[in-house]
């Protein structure tokens, strides 16, 4: 793996970081995630503008065709700056969906996504299992000039957001196995309610009752659909260790600046041993979270040994996250209890990241049934 | 053997490498080598040394080292390899010194000490020890008191060093000395890095049996010891930055990461013939073990991309802190290993098995590979105490990311 970035994705990485730096500040999210939308469509605006939204589609598309490293960068900044703004779910899991689909709906999708003005939400999870992407029970029948998709999605995020939602279902006939509909939001047969959520978004328990379709609503189908719903597992997940990342250094960062300026018994809080041993492994949970961030996001692709990899990852890079947020609010005191400084956002959204596609303890029991042995290459 | 200099990623070529490598294992390596018993070395160093020259022999003993020292210009990938497959092959371990001096020889040496040291040290015909830690300078190492006084064409050494794995094998130490005055502002200046024979006269070696029962380490005593100023490596009252350099050469090994595989090789092995503990299974199938099991390949693999971004990055002015942080996790992995290998014990870790050790010719009590595994257990508490203890590693991970916050 190689780190070596073209002019066109070293600059969009830069001008993120600055664009959110300069305009997305605790104060700034704050209004957005207090709004009665939850999300900023400004925003939203400059990320197309930057190609931000684009960069991990084909040119074809209108993208720029960056990988999984360009995708890491690119969710390290989003998890530092705590972006509310479907980036994730637009570009990341539905992108991943929308990439692997030859149909026309798919094509107008991807446009509408690097041009600004698409914005996805996946239902994949349900309420009866909390990890079993595989095995949806909502189900697609067949009728007279399309599809009728009956069944309850949980936690549907950003869908109130979304002019989209992507919906994995079940084939009312077995033998044609899964398929992944585009469904307008506002379709009749869709009751959906609508919350936020500890980390400053927004989700939504959703039930589809009839939910007439047309045939060209099929992104993907049949055995593609295992496979696009794999991929989108791994890259979903690769794409939460960078996230991750982002966040494990801002509360590393803030924990710092706080301990230099906070002073009790006379002195520094920095200056007490046991906590500069605390950062120290915070500084080493971070770092070597980052590296299996990157070895996740070279692996997205591989042909073999990529859920084993992604299991690994999420499982080291989870663990750290919990370590680094956890100690990073213990270091600020009371004030890390508190709603007023960034890190304890930070915390709320690292342990959403915990409980998103898959937990510590899920990937853990996948490598033990995997039982073969990791390794670098 | 000597392969030129090439670079190949080609992965036809890597898996017939491997098909040679592995022929050359089955041919050359004997089945008492294979099953030696070992910590960072084997106990018996005289076989170690024998399995040293054979690989020296065919060109593969210091892969990475700069092919005019006898390197092999492999890319990593043909290195990674060669070092697998030994892990594979269970091959003896060559002496963590090597890894250590000889980087140093070669980066900072003067013609004459490369000339002198490099090839018997690259051929196996040398054993190095280590005189770092004093007294009253075990952790806070720029305390070190062993004092070095000009006389003529010589130093004059006065003092000892302590906890000096292997001396009484060694036929060199490299060694810090005390050639400034104290006058000095800093005690980090004043430091100078000599390459001792141990042969001279006025050195002693005093043995001290470790907490596994065997002898590994040593006290060192110099009196009126005569070492030519020629043995100096780089100038006077300047080997700290020397010493430094090696430190994090040997960090990096406690970080190897194909080392703590072949440990984890060992515990494997034992678990799959030591009864769970009611007797209804193997250990190797027992819940509890296999998850910790899991936890570490995960530990590994996490250390092994840390290790290789800390390549790529190179020295982006973090190097003291990444190989802090590599020293750190390796060798807590490297415990979480042993504590694996005693839960596969149960009451057969209570026998003391260091005569079996000393001498295999005495039976062990307990499974096969037990001893060893008890053995590394024990010796494993040593891997966050040396090479800088994990408190110093913390100080200085934290020392850095301070100064990189403000």
């Amino acid at each position: 793996m190689k780190f070596c970035f073209t002019e066109d994705q070293r600059l969009l990485q830069e001008g993120l970081a600055d664009f959110l730096a300069d305009r997305y500040d605790h104060a700034a999210r704050n209004a957005i995630v207090f709004s009665d939308s939850g999300w900023s469509p400004d925003i939203w605006r400059r990320l197309a503008d930057l190609g931000v939204l684009g960069l991990t589609f084909d040119a074809a598309d209108g993208g720029l065709g960056g990988g999984g490293v360009e995708q890491l960068l690119v969710m390290e900044s989003v998890g530092a700056a705590l972006l509310v703004e479907p980036y994730f779910q637009t570009c990341v899991v539905g992108g991943a969906l929308l990439r692997r689909s030859a149909s026309p709906r798919a094509e107008s999708l991807r446009k509408g996504i690097v041009a600004g003005d698409v914005r996805l939400a996946v239902a994949w999870q349900e309420p009866q299992a909390r990890f079993a992407p595989m095995a949806p029970s909502t189900i697609a029948k067949k009728t007279q000039g399309g599809f009728m998709i009956e069944g309850v999605k949980a936690v549907v995020a950003c869908a109130s957001m979304a002019t989209h939602i992507l919906v994995t279902t079940r084939m009312e006939n077995t033998s044609d196995g899964l398929a992944i509909f585009a469904v307008d939001p506002d379709a009749s047969g869709i009751e959906r309610r609508d919350y936020a959520t500890i980390d400053g978004s927004r989700a939504s328990e959703i039930r589809f009752s009839a939910v007439k379709v047309d045939h060209d609503a099929v992104l993907i189908s049949s055995l593609n659909a295992d496979s696009a719903i794999a991929a989108m597992l791994g890259e979903a997940i690769a794409a939460l260790c960078g996230e991750s990342v982002g966040i494990m250094k801002r509360a590393l960062m803030d924990t710092l600046r706080h301990t230099h300026h906070r002073r009790q018994f006379g002195a520094a809080l920095a200056d007490f041993q046991s906590l500069q041993h605390r950062m120290a492994d915070m500084a080493t949970a971070t770092a070597t979270a980052e590296a299996m961030a990157f070895h996740a996001a070279g692996m997205i692709a591989s042909p073999t040994g990529r859920d084993q990899a992604m299991s690994a990852a999420k499982l080291f890079v989870g663990e750290a996250l919990r370590f680094v947020t956890q100690n990073a609010v213990q270091l600020h005191g009371a004030m890390g209890i508190t709603d007023e400084l960034p890190i304890g956002h930070l915390f709320r959204r690292a342990t959403v990241i915990e409980s998103e596609f898959g937990t510590t303890a899920y990937h853990l029991r996948r490598l033990t049934e995997a039982a073969s042995d990791l390794t670098i290459t | 053997m000597n392969n030129a200099v090439q670079s190949m990623t080609n992965v036809d070529d890597l898996t017939a490498f491997r098909c040679e490598l592995r022929a050359f294992l089955d041919e050359s390596l004997s089945v008492e080598m294979r099953s030696a018993p070992r910590t960072i070395m084997l106990l018996d160093t005289d076989m170690q040394q024998r399995w040293h020259r054979i690989l020296a022999f065919r060109g593969w003993a210091v892969p990475g080292w700069p092919v005019e020292y006898g390197g092999t210009g492999w890319c990593a990938e043909k290195r990674n390899v060669l070092a697998e497959e030994l892990v594979r092959a269970n091959a003896p371990p060559l002496s963590p010194n090597l890894q250590m001096i000889g980087p140093v020889l070669y980066t900072f040496g003067t013609d004459n000490q490369k000339a002198l040291h490099l090839g018997p040290l690259r051929m196996g015909e040398t054993l190095w020890c280590q005189g770092y830690s004093e007294p009253e300078a075990g952790s806070d190492l720029a305390a070190l008191r062993l004092s070095a006084l000009r006389n003529g064409d010589d130093y004059v050494l006065n003092g000892q060093k302590l906890w000096t794995s292997y001396a009484h094998k060694a036929d060199w130490m490299f060694c810090l000395v005390r050639t400034g005055s104290d006058g000095s502002t800093r005690r980090q200046s004043g430091i100078s890095f000599l390459l001792v024979d141990m042969r001279t006269p006025g050195i002693t070696v005093r043995p001290i049996r470790s907490i596994d029962g065997l002898h590994h380490l040593n006290e060192v005593f110099f009196a009126d010891a005569r070492v030519p100023l020629a043995n100096r490596v780089g100038a006077e009252n300047e080997g700290w930055a020397i010493a430094k350099f090696l430190l994090r050469h040997e960090r990096g090994g406690v970080a190897n990461s194909q080392y703590l595989r072949m440990r984890l090789l060992l515990v494997d092995a034992l678990a799959a013939e030591s009864p769970d503990d009611d007797g209804s299974g193997w250990m190797s199938q027992d819940g509890d073990f296999v998850h910790r099991r899991i936890r570490i390949l995960v530990d590994l693999l996490a250390l092994e991309c840390l290790a290789q971004r800390t390549a790529q990055l190179g020295e982006d002015g973090q190097g003291d802190l990444r190989a802090s942080m590599l020293k750190l996790r390796g060798s807590e992995i490297e415990q979480a290993i042993g504590e694996l290998g005693l839960s596969c014990l149960g009451p057969y870790s209570r026998p003391d098995n260091s005569r079996h050790l000393k001498d295999p010719g005495i039976a062990a009590i307990g499974a096969k590979g037990g001893p060893e595994v008890m053995l590394n257990y024990l010796l494993g508490r040593a891997a966050t105490i040396y090479g800088g203890s994990s408190e110093v590693q913390r100080n200085i991970i934290f020392r850095q990311i301070a100064r990189s916050s403000s």
